[in-house]
């Protein structure tokens, strides 16, 4: 893997001992490093073998990070080497990139897993089998209107004849693997060289959405890569010589940001804030001026309004009910904020349903710390003044305007203590670890080679070992701070969570459900059935809200009244034809504290920490004008007939004798 | 004649053909892609369509944006597929605007026209820098972004790096993912279910002379058998009566059994719930499973007294929205919620 001149190019007397050793030291790392690779891969997957069988064991944690580290660690050190060539610095982040990917694709290797993964899922089936675009979307209405991952996928699917979910996660990988190099390649735009660059990468691979979140088969996962490279495109365009050149990467960076509002709105935004932003540092004499500064001000300022147009067109013209979606949380997460600010919210308890064991929590901690440290040491390298680098000119101000980015992330860790804002908070990380990892490369490469120049073995081997440290800190906590135990390791069956709930008996209850009565019918159900009913059931799951109080069903006593009237208006207006209740509503308490949706009311887990269904499932039994189509272990199919009619039901005992027929 | 070496020469000869036009190499590539519909649908036909669909569009695309030559190998290998992933999305929503079904074949035309219209571009560029100036343009971005004292592989063996970084990573990936289907797992937890598998019920089923048969199904889907007792009954007046004698049945792992249910034809007009009751035996907390339909005479009969007759459909928020057991006694009415 190190990349020095090779022996053949050495004549016969250049030829010593010394080159021999060199070359016989040189095959030995890279054994070293193909071992750590290959154990640390079998480390991971004997982790997510013992996770199979408990519902969380700190064995797993250990033998996942174990595995994760062996595996990127040493590929870390020979990047961070200054010998070490650039090509080779791009091979191993490109193994970094495929081998990050391991985490995710373990954990569903043959289905979808994840909430929005389901939505995606049947979304790209929509479009495989209508062939038409913007078709109304289940479990995620919104993502209907931003079809470029799901246009993507069903385009290979169409040509390939791979299943929707292997063409998914090969798409998906290869976004994964482009995000790091797209990082690299806008670290070097901005002016760092290929080692602090590829190290800015590696960090980026330190935010919490890096291994899990932007790996699934979601829009997000796509139109994070678009974003990457639109800003990439974006400081080419910034640094190019007016000309051809300049006019090519504006060219790329209009198709790549208009890619990026087709696919994915939250990311587009983001998109549109940090090109305002370097658009202004790229805007501001003292950091810009030097030679055709203004033009390059106003090539950004072009370019900043063409994403913006194309982003607020688009949500205008084709996605109006985006602003709708996205509002409900910045508004929520500011009032949340706020009380607690004024004392009268205690706000949100961190890890507080967490499976993951305490280290992960003080790692999670532990990595804003580290981001700090080294973010403060990037702001300190200003020395560049002194050195001369970067002088005042189109790199000074791109690093000006992504440390701006960067350093957005710790003021954006506040929200997390709010129960609105920490999806919001951590979303938005994958956004300013663009900045924030090229501000913690610029010290990170100088510390290396801090470390390295000790003359004492001790202080080196200390130094070496605190980034280390350092490092596997970043990697364990970055993660930890993302998504939960349950997302990020096989299991037991766990109600109430998202990835956990998927189950043999659920799914050849909705293959049931769609061999009987084909696809398409509305159907009441809750949200975790409602996942596999919406996507492989192929079914039109009720989007339960406060004006569409489906809850009120469940909600009921036996012998109170169903309603309210206006529920059976809209579920008769609708077509609801059928209602699947999990049974085990009436018995547990879901992990993510909520049954149907985010806007339901607060109190279906009472104070004794008894469901509110409890009792009050089986009155479906006896409601006049519902059948129960099917019963398992766990779940009931009832048939609707609405609107209700008035047939009354046989009172007295008469004579009434059948006939059973068992065909054994 | 050349004084090169055979070899080199030829090297040197398929290089420079290459580097004149290299744009209609890869158009007739992606032209190609039509040949691997005679491959089956899957994995095989993926591994040949899938780096020149992921692939080419986006090396056309910056072949014709003039930006081939700005950055390394690894980048220019991770950009083009953006780009060709980005070309899929942007040729479904072209004919999504063309109202033209999004198909294989509709894609594959829609691209290659874009590819054709891409090539043409990228190689009247080659042209033009190939006739406006012998000597190349000095390469930009790239080697401007270079800082001199770096090392690394020259240009030309970048390329051969980042194919064995791809490699290697995906060797590694694959082989996880294959250690981990190999390796033993949990067995999944069984379930048994019970459903109604004739026609589709819309409401109370109504029962001619000759009766009616309806059929469910019992499915066991564990390893082992199972006993179970089958119960067939009707619900009045709170309680239940029997329908048709119980059975006990034994349902081997993993199957599935068929029942049929003859009813005649009720008496009076009124509805009858029948229910269809399957118990675990043999264990401490047996577990239960029903299905229930309801069902009446076909109209026309006279019903006994006590049962009135069935009446036309009211809003929701009438007594039937209630969870009034049937056969219970009429509750008060009042209003829902």
């Amino acid at each position: 893997m190190i990349v020095e001149p090779r022996p053949q190019a050495l004549d016969a007397t250049s030829w010593t001992p010394r080159h021999a050793a060199t070359q016989e030291r040189r095959r030995l790392v890279t054994l070293a490093i193909a071992a750590c690779e290959v154990v640390g891969m079998a480390a991971i997957v004997k982790s997510y073998l013992i996770a199979q069988t408990t519902v969380s064991d700190e064995a797993e944690f250990i033998w996942f990070w174990a595995g994760l580290n062996l595996m990127e660690l040493p590929l870390i050190a020979v990047i961070a080497r200054r010998r070490t060539g650039a090509a080779a610095r791009a091979a191993l982040l490109l193994i970094i990139g495929f081998t990050s990917y391991a985490p995710k694709l373990l954990r569903d290797p043959g289905a979808p897993l994840y909430h929005d993964e389901y939505a995606h899922w049947r979304a790209t089936y929509d479009i495989v089998a209508s062939g038409r675009l913007f078709e109304p979307a289940q479990i995620v209405p919104v993502i209907a209107r931003y079809p470029g991952l799901h246009a993507a996928t069903a385009a290979i699917v169409d040509v390939t004849g791979l299943s929707i979910w292997q063409a998914g996660t090969i798409l998906v990988l290869l976004c994964h693997v482009a995000l790091l190099i797209g990082i690299v390649t806008l670290a070097r735009a901005i002016g760092l060289d290929s080692r602090a660059a590829t190290l800015a990468a590696v960090a980026y691979g330190f935010n919490a959405s890096f291994l899990y979140f932007d790996t699934q088969f979601s829009y997000e996962s796509m139109s994070i890569t678009l974003v990457v490279w639109s800003l990439a495109a974006f400081a080419q365009a910034a640094r190019a010589q007016p000309g051809p050149h300049r006019r090519a990467w504006c060219g790329l960076t209009v198709m790549l940001s208009f890619g990026c509002a087709t696919t994915h709105h939250l990311t587009t935004i983001e998109l549109a804030a940090v090109m305002l932003i370097v658009s202004v540092a790229l805007s501001i004499p003292r950091a810009a001026r030097s030679d055709g500064w203004r033009g390059t001000a106003v090539t950004a300022w072009l370019l900043t309004a063409f994403t913006l147009a194309a982003v607020g067109g688009w949500i205008i013209v084709m996605a109006p009910a985006t602003v709708a979606y996205l509002s409900p949380y910045l508004g929520t997460a500011l009032h949340q904020l706020t009380q607690m600010l004024s004392g009268s919210s205690s706000g949100r308890q961190l890890f507080s349903a967490s499976l993951s064991p305490w280290w992960e929590h003080i790692a999670a901690f532990g990595v804003t710390v580290v981001a700090l440290v080294f973010a403060a040491g990037g702001l300190l390298v200003r020395r560049w003044r002194r050195s001369g680098w970067p002088a005042a000119g189109q790199e000074r101000a791109l690093l000006l305007g992504y440390a701006t980015v960067g350093l957005a992330y710790f003021p954006s860790t506040v929200f997390i203590f709010s129960q609105a804002g920490a999806e919001a908070s951590r979303r938005s990380w994958a956004i300013s670890w663009i900045g924030l990892s090229v501000l913690i490369a610029l010290p990170a490469a100088r510390l290396v080679d801090w470390a390295r120049q000790r003359r004492r073995a001790a202080a080196r081997w200390t130094a070496m070992g605190v980034l280390t440290g350092m490092t596997a800190t970043a990697l364990v906590g970055g993660t930890a701070a993302g998504l939960d135990a349950s997302y990020r390791f096989p299991g037991p069956y766990l109600y109430g969570s998202d990835a956990r709930s998927d189950t043999p008996e659920l799914n050849a209850m909705a293959q049931w459900f769609l061999a009987r009565f084909g696809p398409g019918h509305r159907t009441v159900t809750d949200r975790y059935t409602g996942l596999e009913i919406a996507s492989f059931g192929l079914q039109n799951t009720a989007m339960p809200s406060a004006a569409f109080p489906v809850w009120d069903l469940y909600t009921a006593e036996p012998g109170q009244p169903l309603g309210p009237p206006l529920l059976f208006t809209v579920l008769a207006g609708g077509h609801y034809r059928y209602l699947v209740v999990d049974k085990r509503m009436a018995t547990d308490v879901p992990l993510l504290g909520i049954y149907f949706e985010g806007n339901e009311p607060g109190d279906f887990v009472q104070r004794g920490g008894q469901p509110i269904f409890s009792g009050r499932l089986a009155k479906f039994n006896g409601v006049p004008w519902m059948s129960e189509i099917f019963e398992s272990d766990n779940y009931a199919v009832y048939r609707m007939f609405l609107p209700p009619g008035t047939q009354r039901y046989q009172v007295r005992p008469v004579p009434l004798r059948g006939k059973l027929t068992v065909r054994r | 004649m050349s004084d090169l070496p055979y070899r080199t020469y030829q090297r040197s000869r398929f290089r420079q053909r290459w580097l004149d036009a290299w744009p209609c190499y890869l158009l007739a590539a992606f032209a190609a892609l039509a040949l691997t519909a005679f491959v089956p649908g899957g994995p095989a036909r993926a591994v040949l369509a899938l780096p020149v669909l992921l692939g080419v569009p986006g090396t056309l695309t910056l072949g014709a944006a003039q930006a081939r030559r700005s950055v390394d190998a690894t980048a220019f290998g991770a950009l083009a597929f953006m780009l060709s992933a980005l070309w899929l999305a942007f040729a479904a929503l072209i004919l999504a605007v063309l109202k033209v079904r999004i198909s294989g074949v509709s894609v594959y035309a829609c691209l290659l026209l874009v590819c054709c219209v891409l090539t043409a571009a990228a190689q009247w560029r080659l042209r033009r820098a190939a006739g406006e100036n012998a000597v190349l343009p000095p390469r930009e971005p790239a080697d401007m972004l270079g800082v001199p004292s770096e090392t690394g592989a020259s240009p030309k063996r970048g390329a051969w790096y980042a194919v064995g970084g791809t490699l290697a990573g995906a060797a590694l990936l694959s082989g996880g993912a294959l250690a981990y289907a190999s390796a033993p797992h949990q067995p999944p937890a069984g379930y048994t279910w019970l459903a109604w598998s004739g026609a589709k019920a819309n409401g109370v089923i109504p029962v001619g002379a000759r009766g009616i048969s309806l059929p469910f199904e019992i499915t066991h889907q564990e390893p082992g058998p199972t006993e179970y007792r089958l119960a067939v009954g009707w619900t009045g007046d709170g309680k239940a009566h029997a329908l048709a004698a119980p059975q006990t049945l034994r349902v081997g792992g993993d199957k599935t059994v068929r029942a049929t249910l003859s009813i005649p034809r009720p008496p009076g007009a009124c509805a009858y719930r029948v229910v269809v009751t399957l118990t675990e035996l043999g264990t401490a907390h047996p577990q239960s499973w029903s299905i229930n339909v309801g069902v009446r005479a076909a109209p026309g009969a006279g019903g006994p007294a006590g049962c009135a007759m069935s009446r036309p459909s009211r809003p929701a928020s009438s007594r039937s929205a209630r969870t009034r057991p049937p056969g219970a006694r009429p509750a008060r009415i009042r209003p829902a919620g």
